[in-house]
């Protein structure tokens, strides 16, 4: 139930930074929000028990990128835009392909990616479960808005129902199932070992093509953003070294 | 936890990705951002995947898509401060008049 939990406070906090990303007028708030989007999906990859990528996230995303976008967000003086006038002139169009996309996907996931045993045991029901979710989330981010602890709370009292049948469904799917365990018959490694002995052995091409990604942004950038043309006082270290102090300095007149 | 409301988070975060650019027309800052937001969401459906079914080549593909999202965004703000130096504005409705 815990793990529940933290699913659904995690995923709408995502949801919400994201959707804020994309509505903040100043971009400075935008790219905070982009931020919190990080670290909550850090936190649910935390839950799909991929640690070592969850602090990877929060390592390349929040200490790079997200810091690189607040550094170039405040060095440009940018004007506030106003939006107004535009969402609703592009909203229509935009609405409908994204509900055609999200429509398309929904009955997707329903069909093709529902586990086997329980598509087995109810072929409606798992269907309904996730309308169910979309419905409870709904409820109670109509009745509750954004105030988070009471919304899992109440998002919670309301779902139980849910909760209850999904876990009944679970339970009539382990019944029926004899399996084996197969994890405990070999030894394990960790998940890092693991992965770096596939990424060094089968998908070293990759590995090196990579690394010359990563060379050729940085040549790139550095390429871009360098400019020649403009004056920019250096220290010139010789003449500086040359330069005889008596002759510099000169005495014109003394203060009476 | 279930694979499917995973699989619907990640969906979402990709649609509001693409709502981002679809409804920005100003501020490529923010157009930057919800690539990012898109390229997240793909990254976290190979994870997703690379989970549920038990297969370590998913996870290998997210760290390629990381090292792309890093080098797209650096390369992306390079583009961006040129432009602003250019012109001295970021917004995208004049973009197509910038030569030489």
């Amino acid at each position: 139930m815990g793990d529940t939990f933290l699913f659904f406070f995690f995923s709408f906090f995502v949801l919400f930074s994201a959707f804020m990303v994309i509505r903040s007028k100043n971009p400075v708030y935008s790219v905070l929000f982009l931020i919190l989007v990080f670290c909550n999906t850090a936190g649910l990859l935390l839950l799909l028990n991929l640690d070592f990528f969850a602090l990877i996230f929060l390592i390349v995303y929040v200490g790079a990128i997200a810091v690189l976008f607040l550094f170039v967000v405040m060095m440009l003086d940018i004007k506030l835009a106003e939006m107004q006038e535009s969402i609703f002139f592009y909203l229509p169009i935009g609405g409908f392909i994204g509900l055609i996309f999200f429509i398309e996907f929904y009955f997707l996931f329903n069909k093709e990616f529902v586990p086997l045993h329980l598509e087995t045991l109810s072929t409606g029901s798992t269907s309904m479960l996730t309308l169910q979710f979309y419905v409870y989330a709904f409820w109670a981010f109509v009745l509750y808005g954004f105030s988070a602890p009471h919304f899992a709370q109440k998002f919670r009292a309301y779902s139980t129902h849910f909760f209850e049948q999904l876990r009944g469904l679970e339970h009539q799917a382990h019944q029926n199932l004899e399996y084996v365990i197969w994890p405990t018959y070999v030894d394990s490694k960790t998940p890092v070992e693991a992965l770096g002995q596939v990424l060094y052995t089968y998908y070293f091409y990759f590995f090196l093509v990579a690394s010359l990604i990563l060379l050729i942004a940085m040549i790139g950038a550095i390429m871009l953003t360098l400019n020649p043309h403009r004056a920019v006082r250096r220290q010139q270290v010789f003449e500086q070294n040359a330069r005889d102090f008596a002759k510099t300095v000169h005495k014109i007149r003394t203060l009476k | 936890m279930h694979c499917i409301s995973f699989l619907h988070c990640s969906l979402l975060l990709f649609l509001l990705g693409v709502w981002g650019i679809f409804f920005n027309r100003k501020n490529i800052v923010v157009m930057l951002m919800c690539i990012e937001l898109m390229l997240l969401a793909v990254n976290l459906n190979f994870l997703i995947f690379s989970t549920y079914l038990d297969d370590l080549s998913g996870q290998i593909f997210s760290l390629l898509i990381l090292t792309v999202a890093a080098a797209e965004s650096s390369i992306g703000l390079a583009l961006l401060v040129m432009y602003y130096r250019t012109r001295g504005t970021i917004s995208i409705e004049y973009m197509n008049l910038l030569k030489g």
